[in-house]
């Protein structure tokens, strides 16, 4: 025998799915930041690497010419390179999906563009690592780390590039502005990606919302075949 | 639960909702999304809501599905 649902079994059940389906979207949500702290552990350990290879070979020519010679860039390259990757490395380890987490990596994988724009002497083609970063970093589809990174980008070259500015342009003299150029290039993919991770995020809850509308009605079968105390 | 990011097509392109006071009104599929999903619950629970496909009806549980492009 069918019982019919009244109208505050109704109201329960709908509040208990509603509840469960943010439940369900945060996770899932959750899930894809984990994903992305995995994908940063290795990166780290990987620019570390290719930091420290990058100053035996490349550094002694980019800076000083036809002399190779090994410098303090190998320094940089262990130690600031070491500092950049261990802070995150902690954290995914410490304090997976923390927000903070995501936070500190945005800043650290920024950095490391910088750190190795600067070992090959403000060569323009290493910038291209600042836009694959803000890519990786887009994996999080949390669009304030993507800020977090752009206000890095824009801190750092505008700091280099009134102090040592062929670290980062390759050039001994260059323009104050010109990190706003850098900047603006960073902003317009920002946007972009920003713009990606809100309809990934829309297409999320709008599946999530369906499956619980779904849930609702199966939920409603098992209840009028033996229906609950709680919501009887 | 298994979802795809993949899965978005909708399975209709026409809500029919009656409200409480017997008043029907057509929804698209973004109109009826807007509602809060308590109310499209319960419009689902209280069968106050009927899909329909290229003029057809399609049962909630089809209409509602998620399925692969």
């Amino acid at each position: 025998m069918t019982q019919p649902l009244d109208k505050a079994a109704i109201a329960a059940l709908a509040n208990d799915i509603v509840a469960r389906t943010e439940s369900t979207y945060a996770d899932f949500v959750q899930r894809w930041h984990l994903r992305a702290e995995r994908m940063f552990l290795w990166l780290m350990v990987g620019q570390w690497l290719f930091g420290i290879l990058l100053a035996f070979a490349v550094s002694p020519w980019a800076w000083a010419g036809k002399t190779r010679v090994v410098s303090n860039h190998v320094f940089a390259a262990v130690v600031l390179g070491g500092l950049l990757s261990a802070l995150p490395i902690a954290l995914i380890k410490l304090r997976p999906g923390w927000v903070g987490t995501r936070h500190v990596i945005a800043f650290s994988q920024i950095m490391w563009g910088a750190l190795l724009i600067h070992l090959t002497g403000g060569r323009i083609e290493t910038h291209f690592h600042v836009f694959g970063s803000l890519a990786f970093l887009a994996f999080y589809r949390d669009w304030k780390v993507l800020i977090t990174a752009t206000l890095t980008v824009a801190a750092d070259h505008f700091i280099r590039g009134l102090l040592i500015p062929e670290s980062v342009y390759g050039v001994a003299e260059a323009s104050g502005w010109r990190f706003l150029e850098h900047a603006g290039w960073v902003a317009f993919e920002v946007a972009v990606l920003i713009y990606g991770i809100t309809l990934s995020l829309r297409e999320l809850r709008r599946i999530a919302e369906n499956v619980a509308q779904v849930e609702a009605l199966a939920e409603r079968e098992t209840y009028q075949a033996s229906p609950l105390p709680a919501l009887a | 639960m298994t979802i795809g990011l993949n899965e978005t097509r909708r399975g209709f392109d026409e809500a029919i909702v009656r409200d409480e006071n017997g008043t029907a009104r057509k929804l698209t599929p973004a109109q009826y999304e807007k509602l809060p999903l308590a109310d499209r619950i319960r419009l689902v629970l209280e069968d106050r809501v009927a899909f329909s496909r290229e003029g057809a009806p399609v049962p909630a549980r089809e209409a509602l599905k998620v399925s692969p492009r």
